[in-house]
């Protein structure tokens, strides 16, 4: 256009932030205002929040973090046993979920979770054994998110466990996560008894080998074409993954019926098993997520943030311009509905590292896609939609191929930016499962949890220290 | 939003007053003596009212400024109640069921536009033209390049009225023809075209009325004027050199059926005869 | 005809949409064939019975985008592609109240529906603020004060640097396509353009070319700081060169308080540089006013210079004493200070002084915890009360402020004070700045001021004249 056309012969559509008598003289104009709710910053991000805004290096970083996040392709091509391709988890290592975690520090679930991989792993012969075992230090104690891996609730991780396989066909890139092993008494809620301990070890012998044989015979699975599908059959790729596990079920079906790695029998119960298990495609859409932040994470100076994570203790989140630093504030308690005769008391502080899907656009942001969860999270479905379009405030991007239907097909808000959150005061919303407080318990209900401000407050500060030190530099 | 649609009605009988926008080529009407109007046809969006032998448009929230335009910044209905159709036009706005559109801000629907050469409008026509997709045009722009007046009357008087809906598409035509020969006229120092204009603006004015619709001819006497919606307006300022023009045909699109797009098809005839 | 074949990778759109948007290309003007669909093999072999080329499409698989035209030529294709676009972008819904957009709390949020920002939160947030704004491709105002000077170079010069322009810090008038921001009166858009970084200047401006029926399309409010050192006249001088390269603007004005020096000059540079008359106004410099600026500009209009409308006092009498100016725009005063100094010496600009005072209550230290005496005039009214009480003071000069933002009826406070003060024997002299557009009604204020009591000028300068005279009278007499 011409120098200032815009402004000197368009019809004016005014954003007004502050005085209302300012606003309220432009309506008498008949001028279209739309007014900002403004608000200050939260207390104490407000020089850092100029420093960044004054940078155009921010803004750079932010595009380039962002273009990295959304051009992912994840393909779902194998599952193979943790020990034998999750890096570093050779030797006496347990990876878990959330930021870092000593066994003291660890809640019930936690506790539970760990025990129960002690005996899956012949470690130990009772829980007991294994809980004296763990205190003295006897397994060293890694978050899944330092090892490319991912994992729901505790998120434990032990080198027999197969794992599934991501990758990224365009950069070659990887990252893994467990099998779901269903609801009920499972060892990511912390439950360890005998039959937990059975399952794991039939998942190692028979569910791992005959998916991983299904896979490979039927190519690699673009989970993001999945994922968009099954966002408009209802999921939001967290607390509902229904239409998800049936789509990637229809997908390896011919695949599981010409495996020969197993009987008739055994492939028979890998469908079932799959199929009586709607949270099965979590842990894919998962290991896809981490692929995705991984992907996106290290760009000097962006604040978009790419990990959110729990673990039962602790609230964690990374920033792609801060390295591996990670900003922590104690785990809240989830707000939502309680399974049977379980109360708030009976629930542990959140846990797991499925937030990762809400870091990708999915999950609490995409909600307005999954009216049918609003029942189990305890919500309406316009309180669903209603808190999808308030993520568009704290996001970089719409993503161009998870879309929802009700929205007309906008995409999902993508890309948390840190600096957007502490100066709206609107927190990340994630779906979540509740674990119960004592170890073994299970699950215990289902709800809605926000994300402690203090985690993005600490980053934006952070972030803020770092480009005035390297101006200075 | 849902409240307030809820309340809108007895929220504007009691006020019954909105502050309004408008076209200082409706000024005249507006500011006049109060004179009754007839309701021609109303959207949800918009209402056409006829009232001191021309059309004027109310339009509402995110609307395109037209020539004979009032806009306010509320959807039009629901600025309506359910009074209906009593219309007054004047006395610094006009008036519908009981609601007055109150006019304190005037805008200008005619363009200033920039100088330029004969051979950079042909090159920013023949730049546009592939973009617009042009339908048939009645031999008018065979006439203009003949530079014959006659026939170029004959070839208008066959597109006045030709289409369908509230603006028929030869009408649009006529149109950008009429307020392209007006504006770019002057912009490559030849006001009045040659004469082109002063030969066959009356016949448009006259036949108008008799065969086409009321909001069409009121329309093409703006045009005349050189009076234009906004999205027009940007399209000659690309002509005379300053804008975008992708932007600008976007712009054309967006005003709906192929209203703009024909408009800007009359303005390159127009163009292109003053360019040739 | 011509074959157009795309492929888009890894781009999902529902099979609604799909169609949609395929129809849509196959109702457009010169187009044959048309399919915009997933490369599913069901598609493939569509596209291939169609007499498209398979080879176009041979790398494309099911989770790829394909659009295929056939049309008569090539701007058939492109004209396609329009289509195309908007039919593939989804339409925002905000009709339902379950689908309304909360409310926004970044300027970022809404900027996309937006063409220009208008801030006024507290000063120290403001900067980020209108940087969001400016990266969402807004032109700004910074209505807010107390914005660190570092900052407004700064957004300043991204502002240049992305063709928009930075109206303020402290930016208190601005008037753009006719639409009044801020404090701004209700003028007819017309040939002059202003940039000025004087608030109640521009608004003096704006009056006095109504009342001589010129019109203003475009005020640019530049902010009190652009012409320091610090910015260097940044949002003046392009304000200029847009106003100077906009055909629709026939004569310039730029306003300001006196500059720094050498910005001064630059200033000058550019505006002798304008191919469009313009006509520059340092208030402050010797023998420069409002009135003036605008006498040239009506010159180079080619309009005549009108008498400006006053309501000259019911009574000339009245006792010896001081001048007391009681400003809320600091133009305004400015000027009249200007103008007393020159024919009565001494003007203290602080509320103690004993002698010849002018003083703006608009500057920070009178505002702090209170809005602006354009809009609250109560420590204005108590002043001015005092004042009539006052023995020692002998004429009370003024100014009102009309316009959007302001008091909506200021009239009707002050008359009662005014006719008070008179009756105590001093002269009243109000500078009345507004239009007969204005909500509050010029000539209805004039009216309530002159039966108060008030001799009342529209012309600034001409009320500060006027009192001034009125002190010399009883100086001679």
């Amino acid at each position: 256009m011409g120098e200032l056309e815009r402004l000197l012969h368009a019809e004016p559509v005014v954003v007004t932030a502050g005085i209302e008598v300012l606003a309220a003289a432009l309506g008498a104009q008949s001028v279209a205002v739309h007014r900002i709710d403004w608000r200050p910053p939260f207390g104490g991000t407000e020089v850092a929040l100029a420093g960044l805004a004054a940078s155009p290096k921010v803004a750079e970083a932010n595009e380039i973090a962002i273009a990295r996040l959304l051009e992912v392709r994840p393909h779902l091509v194998d599952v193979l046993p943790a020990g034998e391709v999750v890096p570093g988890l050779a030797g006496r290592t347990f990876l878990h979920a959330g930021p870092p975690l000593s066994w003291e520090q660890a809640s019930g679930p936690m506790r539970g979770a760990l025990i129960g991989a002690m005996l899956y792993e012949r470690l130990a012969a009772t829980p007991e054994e294994a809980a004296s075992k763990l205190a003295a230090g006897g397994v060293e104690l890694s978050p899944c998110h330092h090892h490319r891996a991912a994992g729901p609730m505790a998120g434990v991780i032990s080198p027999s466990m197969p794992v599934l396989v991501v990758e990224n066909p365009a950069t070659g890139g990887v990252a893994y996560s467990t099998l779901n092993e269903g609801l009920g008494k499972v060892l990511r809620y912390g439950a360890y008894a005998p039959e937990v301990i059975d399952r794991l070890r039939w998942m190692e012998r028979v569910l791992g080998p005959v998916i991983g044989d299904a896979l490979r015979r039927s190519g690699p699975l673009d989970l993001r074409s999945l994922i968009a599908q099954a966002l408009q059959m209802g999921d939001d790729g967290h607390n509902r993954n229904r239409a998800g596990t049936s789509l990637l079920l229809r997908a390896i079906g011919a695949a599981l019926v010409e495996s020969d790695v197993a009987t008739v029998a055994d492939r028979s119960a890998v469908y079932s098993f799959v199929d009586s298990n709607d949270h099965f495609m979590l842990n894919v859409v998962m290991a896809a997520g981490k692929l995705i932040v991984d992907a996106a994470s290290g760009i000097e100076y962006s604040s978009l943030v790419t990990t959110m994570a729990r673990n039962g203790t602790e609230f964690g989140i990374r920033v792609s311009g801060t390295g591996g630093r990670w900003f922590t504030a104690p785990a809240p308690v989830v707000d939502g509905l309680y399974l049977g005769s379980f109360t708030a008391d009976d629930a542990n502080p959140d846990i797991g590292d499925s937030a990762i899907t809400e870091t990708i656009g999915l999950g609490g942001f995409a909600m307005a896609a999954s009216p049918a969860i609003v029942g189990f999270v305890g919500g309406t479905a316009a309180g669903a939609v209603q808190r999808t379009l308030a993520m568009y405030e704290i996001t970089m991007a719409e993503h161009p191929s998870y879309q929802i239907p009700i929205l007309e097909f906008r995409g999902t808000p993508t890309g948390i930016d840190a600096t957007l959150v502490a100066r709206t005061g609107v927190l990340p919303q994630i779906n979540t499962g509740i674990a119960g407080k004592e170890a073994g318990v299970g699950m215990v209900g289902a709800g809605l949890v926000e994300a402690p401000m203090e985690c993005f407050a600490d980053a934006v500060k952070s972030l803020a220290r770092r480009l005035s030190d390297d101006a200075a530099a | 939003m849902g409240a307030r649609q809820h309340t809108a009605g007895t929220e504007f009988a009691s006020s019954a007053s909105v502050p309004a926008a408008a076209s200082r080529g409706v000024r005249h009407l507006l500011e006049g003596p109060s004179k009754p109007g007839v309701l021609l046809g109303v959207s949800s969006n918009a209402a056409w009212l006829q009232a001191g032998g021309h059309v004027l448009v109310l339009s509402g929230r995110n609307a395109i400024r037209l020539p004979n335009g009032v806009t306010v910044t509320e959807r039009v209905d629901e600025l309506r109640s359910p009074s209906g159709q009593r219309c007054v036009v004047g006395d610094g706005g006009l008036s519908m069921g009981g609601v007055k559109a109150n006019v304190i801000r005037w805008w200008d629907p005619r363009p200033s536009l920039e100088p330029t050469t004969t051979e950079a409008l042909a090159a920013r026509c023949a730049a546009a033209r592939p973009l617009l997709a042009c339908v048939e045009d009645g031999g008018l722009g065979r006439s203009l390049k003949r530079n014959d007046p006659a026939a170029v009357r004959h070839a208008m008087c066959t597109l006045l009225g030709k289409g369908e809906g509230l603006t028929p598409e030869g009408d649009d035509v006529l149109a950008g023809l009429l307020a392209g020969l007006r504006l770019l006229g002057p912009a490559v120092g030849a006001p009045g075209a040659g004469g082109m204009l002063a030969a066959i603006a009356p016949v448009v004015l006259t036949e108008a009325p008799f065969r086409t619709t009321a909001l069409s001819a009121a329309l093409l006497r703006h045009a005349v004027a050189g009076e234009v919606a906004d999205p027009v307006a940007a399209f000659f300022q690309v002509l005379t050199g300053r804008g975008d023009l992708g932007a600008a045909v976007m712009g054309l699109y967006r005003m709906g059926d192929s209203s703009g797009i024909a408009t800007a098809c009359g303005i390159l005839l127009a163009g292109e005869f003053l360019a040739r | 005809m011509i074959d157009n074949v795309e492929v888009r990778r890894g781009t999902y759109h529902d099979s609604v949409r799909l169609m949609q948007a395929s129809r849509a290309l196959q109702q457009a003007a010169g187009v044959e064939e048309a399919l915009v669909a997933m490369a599913t093999d069901l598609n493939c072999d569509l596209l291939a019975e169609m007499g498209f080329d398979p080879e176009a499409i041979a790398a494309a698989g099911p989770n790829d985008l394909i659009i295929a035209v056939r049309a008569v030529d090539e701007p058939a294709v492109a004209h396609a592609r329009l289509i195309l676009q908007e039919a593939l972008v989804a339409k925002a819904v905000r009709d339902s109240p379950m689908l309304a957009t909360p409310a926004a709390h970044v300027i970022g949020s809404v900027a996309s529906e937006a063409t220009l920002a208008l801030i006024s939160v507290p000063g120290e947030h403001a900067f980020v603020e209108a940087m969001d704004a400016l990266r969402h491709g807004l032109d700004v105002m910074v209505f807010s004060d107390n914005v660190p000077i570092a900052q407004e170079v700064q957004l300043k010069r991204s502002a240049d640097r992305l063709g928009l322009l930075v109206m303020g810090p402290d930016c208190g008038t601005a008037i753009v396509n006719g639409v009044g921001l801020g404090f701004a009166n209700v003028v007819q858009p017309g040939p002059v353009g202003i940039v000025g970084a004087a608030g109640t200047g521009i608004q003096q401006l704006c009056c006095l070319l109504d009342d001589a029926g010129v019109g203003v399309r475009n005020a640019l409010g530049t902010g009190s700081h652009d012409l320091s050192v610090e910015v260097g006249g940044l949002s003046t001088l392009r304000g200029l060169e847009a106003l100077d390269a906009d055909p629709s603007t026939e004569v310039l004005i730029v306003a300001s308080k006196p500059p720094a020096p050498e910005v001064a000059e630059r200033v000058r540079a550019a505006a002798a540089e304008c191919v469009t008359p313009t006509v520059l106004a340092y208030l402050g410099e010797e023998g420069v006013t409002l009135e003036g600026a605008v006498g040239r500009t009506l010159d180079l209009l080619g309009k005549a210079v009108p008498a400006y409308a006053s309501w000259p006092a019911p009574t000339d009498g009245h006792r010896p004493g001081v001048l007391r100016g009681l400003f809320s725009g600091g133009s305004l005063g400015s000027e009249a200070v200007g103008l007393a100094v020159g024919a009565l010496g001494e003007v203290g600009r602080e509320e103690r002084g004993a002698g010849h005072t002018i003083i703006d209550y608009g500057e920070d230290e009178y505002t702090r915890g209170r809005a602006h005496p354009m809009i609250d005039q109560r420590l204005r009214l108590q002043r001015l009360a005092a004042a009539g009480r006052d023995s020692r003071v002998g004429v009370i000069l003024l100014d009102v402020v009309l316009g959007h933002g302001a008091h909506p009826d200021p009239a009707s406070e002050l008359a009662p004070v005014i006719a008070d003060a008179a009756a105590e024997g001093a002269a009243v002299v109000v500078s009345l700045c507004g239009t007969n557009g204005d909500p509050q009604d010029r000539d209805r204020q004039a009216r309530v001021l002159n039966e108060a009591g008030a001799a009342v000028w529209l012309s600034n300068a001409a009320a500060a004249r006027h009192a001034v005279s009125m002190v010399d009278e009883v100086a001679d007499g």
